[in-house]
Formats: C-alpha cells, structure tokens, sequence
C-alpha cells in the first residue's frame, strides 16, 4: 500500500482519482489520523517524473481542499492495510496527531532569491574594495587562491545578508522557517517558510518588496501553497517492542 | 526552471508558481522532505539520472576560490551605475574582510532564521549526508536515523544521483 500522507480522521480530503502507477486513490482511518493511501504493485517504487508528479499531484489536491496534510516522502509503501494501521496510524497516532497541530490551517511557501554570478561578486567587491584589490595584486597560485577565499567569504555573507532582509520581509507572515543549502552558485537563499492560509496575500506582498529592494539583477521566487513538506520532515521509528 | 503556464511575472523580478509545476522542485520536495518510514521507503532511483541534471553541490573548494578570483579580477570596477545591480546590503562600506566570518552561508541562515522563530524544532533535523550517490542503479537504500540524531554538524545534502 502506497501513502502519500496523513490527515485527520475527519477531514474529507478532495482526492484525484489516480495517483502512482495510474491507481486509484483512497483513505485509511484509524482513530483520530487517516492516511491517504494507493494501491502499490510489488517492489520499489519507480521514481518516473510521472511518478513523482502523480505524488504530488494527490498532496496538492488535499491540501486544495482546503485540508491539513502531512506530506510523506516519495516512495513510502506498507505490505497491507494491517501493516499501515498498526505500524503507522496507531503506532506514532500522537506524534502524527500532535503534527496535525503543528500544520493547522497553515501552508508552505518555497522561496528562492537567485541572481547571476557576476552581480553577486560584484556587489561582494563594491561592499569591499579591498577584496578585489587583493585578486587583481595576487601574485602566484596561493595568493590567488587566498583572494578567492576571501571573495568566497564575502559571498557567503552575502548569502546571509540576503537571508536576513528576507526574514525581516516575510518573517512576519510566517510562523516558521527553514534554510536550505543553496544548489547552484547563482543562489542567493532557498528558504521554506510556514504560513498560515490567510496570510499568503501578506507573504506576496512582502515578496514583492523584498524583490524591489534587492534590484533588477535578483530574482525572487515563490512557489506554494505546497504541503509542509519542510516542517514534517522526520523520519518515524519502527517501535522498540522489548 | 522555465517558466510555465501557471507562473505569474510580476514586476520587480518577483516570480510566483502556485503549484509545484516543475519536475525540479518536486524533486526537491518529495525525494527529500516529508514523513517518512525508513523501513518501508522504496524508491527506484533508476531512470532519474537526466531529472537531476540541474542539480548541483555548491562546495567551497579551491576550483571555486580561483574562478572567483578570476571573475572579480575581470570584473569593470569603474562602471558605478548604483542603479543597476544587488544592494549593499551590510550598508556598512568599509567593512574589513578579515573581520568576516567564513562559515557557510547556510549555516548563518538557518541560526537567524530559527533564531527569528521561537519555535522549538530541536535542531537534529538534519538530513543524514547519504552517500546513495553511486548507486542509483540500485533501488534507494534504507536509510535510518537514530533516534537522538548523531551531533555531527553535517551540511544538508543534495542528492546527485545524476553526476556520477
């Protein structure tokens, strides 16, 4: 069995009628949490993009409903309907229900601040000249290895300067947040934030200012609401019996 | 990522995409967020390797030090068009270099971002640094946490099945 997430017991979550593999979608309750689940065909799930869409494409359509929903990671699947209520929903039933709390009524937003790399040093250098001094006096291997160390430093506090508008923008509308690492060297912040339903006119908003005061070079962007899938992000342990 | 259908342009270089559209940051999500049961995860990594293309590990290391080095030594330091370009955002110009800290960006973002929140996610949330990486022909690991999460700072990873 499939599970794509776990929602309260009384929710109606509005489901798509396939998910992976093309199979139907359903929900599984047990006490207070349901898990929405599929049926799975026999070894590891495949990571297609159709796969992967269709994962995400079942989260999606709960959290639109409008419904809580705890997002599970690609790939998760339980021998049978026995297995995902006891080792699942009435194992960890409080941490599940206690998450729940945690996502009430709240979404995730992605945001991402990019910008070529050219600017960035450049806004690095003309914050401190001596900086480029230092690359254009670089005499031999090492000196210019230290230069760019230095240059790389600059970067990332760069990096955390940018980080910090953005929280100062957005931290207001949200009521939790995470950093991830940046992917490519023309990233300047990748950040998840939580944020209730109702204040997503307000984060788009703060977006919009943090857009302008990081110049024409920089581009910010959003995606979301997603599910939260940053702030469930644990990792559930099988129960210890003895 | 290229630009869909569903994503607005508005002005001021901000971009907004209601629904995770592209395969990209999908994979960031899903393959790496979110619940999960390490003894029943089962992922087929086979046939991802062209998703992940993109995806790159931003590694301080000496190749990264020279090619700055080389930038900036190329860079027209005369053109000071202050309308163009990023902010200075330390508003403070003369700041000495030395003085800064080398730490990873993103280390200092994640401190002042759960400085901001008084929330109290223990901080063992990081991700384990898998090393699946050679064997993405394989279906996926297992993969296990311990319960009180080993204290090593490790950087969060990405996944880069694809470059090897």
């Amino acid at each position: 069995m499939y599970v794509y997430g776990v929602v309260r017991a009384d929710a109606e979550p509005r489901l798509p009628d396939t998910g992976i593999d093309g199979r139907p979608v359903g929900r599984l309750a047990e006490g207070e949490v349901a898990a929405v689940v599929g049926d799975a065909a026999e070894g590891p799930v495949r990571a297609s993009r159709r796969n992967l869409m269709a994962h995400s494409r079942v989260l999606q359509s709960v959290l639109e409903t409008p419904c809580d929903v705890l997002p599970m990671r690609f790939g998760v699947v339980m021998p049978d309907a026995a297995a995902l209520r006891d080792e699942l929903l009435v194992a960890h039933a409080a941490e599940l229900a206690a998450q729940l709390d945690v996502v009430s009524g709240k979404v995730e937003l992605d945001v991402t601040v990019s910008c070529p790399e050219e600017a960035i040093l450049r806004a690095v250098v003309a914050g401190n000249r001596q900086l480029a001094d230092a690359a254009r006096q670089a005499a031999g291997h090492h000196q210019r290895i230290a230069a760019g160390e230095a240059i790389a430093a600059g970067v990332a506090d760069y990096r955390e300067a940018v980080a910090a508008r953005a929280l100062e923008e957005l931290g207001p509308f949200a009521t939790d947040a995470v950093a991830d690492e940046p992917h490519t060297d023309e990233e300047l912040l990748r950040a998840a934030f939580l944020v209730e339903r109702g204040r997503i006119d307000g984060v788009d908003a703060a977006l919009e200012r943090l857009g302008a005061a990081l110049g024409d070079e920089a581009r910010v962007r959003s995606v979301g609401p997603v599910p939260p899938y940053h702030f469930v992000d644990l990792a559930l342990q099988e129960r210890a019996w003895a | 990522m290229a630009s869909t259908a569903m994503t607005t342009r508005n002005g001021g270089g901000v971009m907004r995409t209601p629904n995770p559209t592209g395969l990209a940051e999908v994979i960031d999500l899903i393959l790496d967020k979110g619940l999960v049961i390490d003894v029943y995860l089962r992922v087929s990594l086979v046939g991802i390797e062209l998703l992940t293309v993109d995806a790159r590990i931003v590694v301080a290391s000496v190749d990264t030090y020279l090619r700055f080095a080389e930038a900036v030594n190329r860079l027209d330091l005369t053109e000071t068009d202050e309308s163009k370009g990023l902010p200075d955002l330390f508003g403070d110009a003369e700041e000495d270099g030395a003085q800064r800290k080398t730490k990873g960006a993103l280390e200092g973002a994640k401190t002042s971002l759960s400085d901001l929140f008084s929330s109290s996610d223990d901080e063992d949330e990081e991700e384990d640094t898998d090393d699946e990486d050679e064997d993405e022909e394989r279906p996926r690991r297992r993969r296990r946490r311990t319960a009180s999460g080993d204290s090593e700072e490790r950087p969060r990873r990405r996944r880069a099945a694809a470059r090897k």
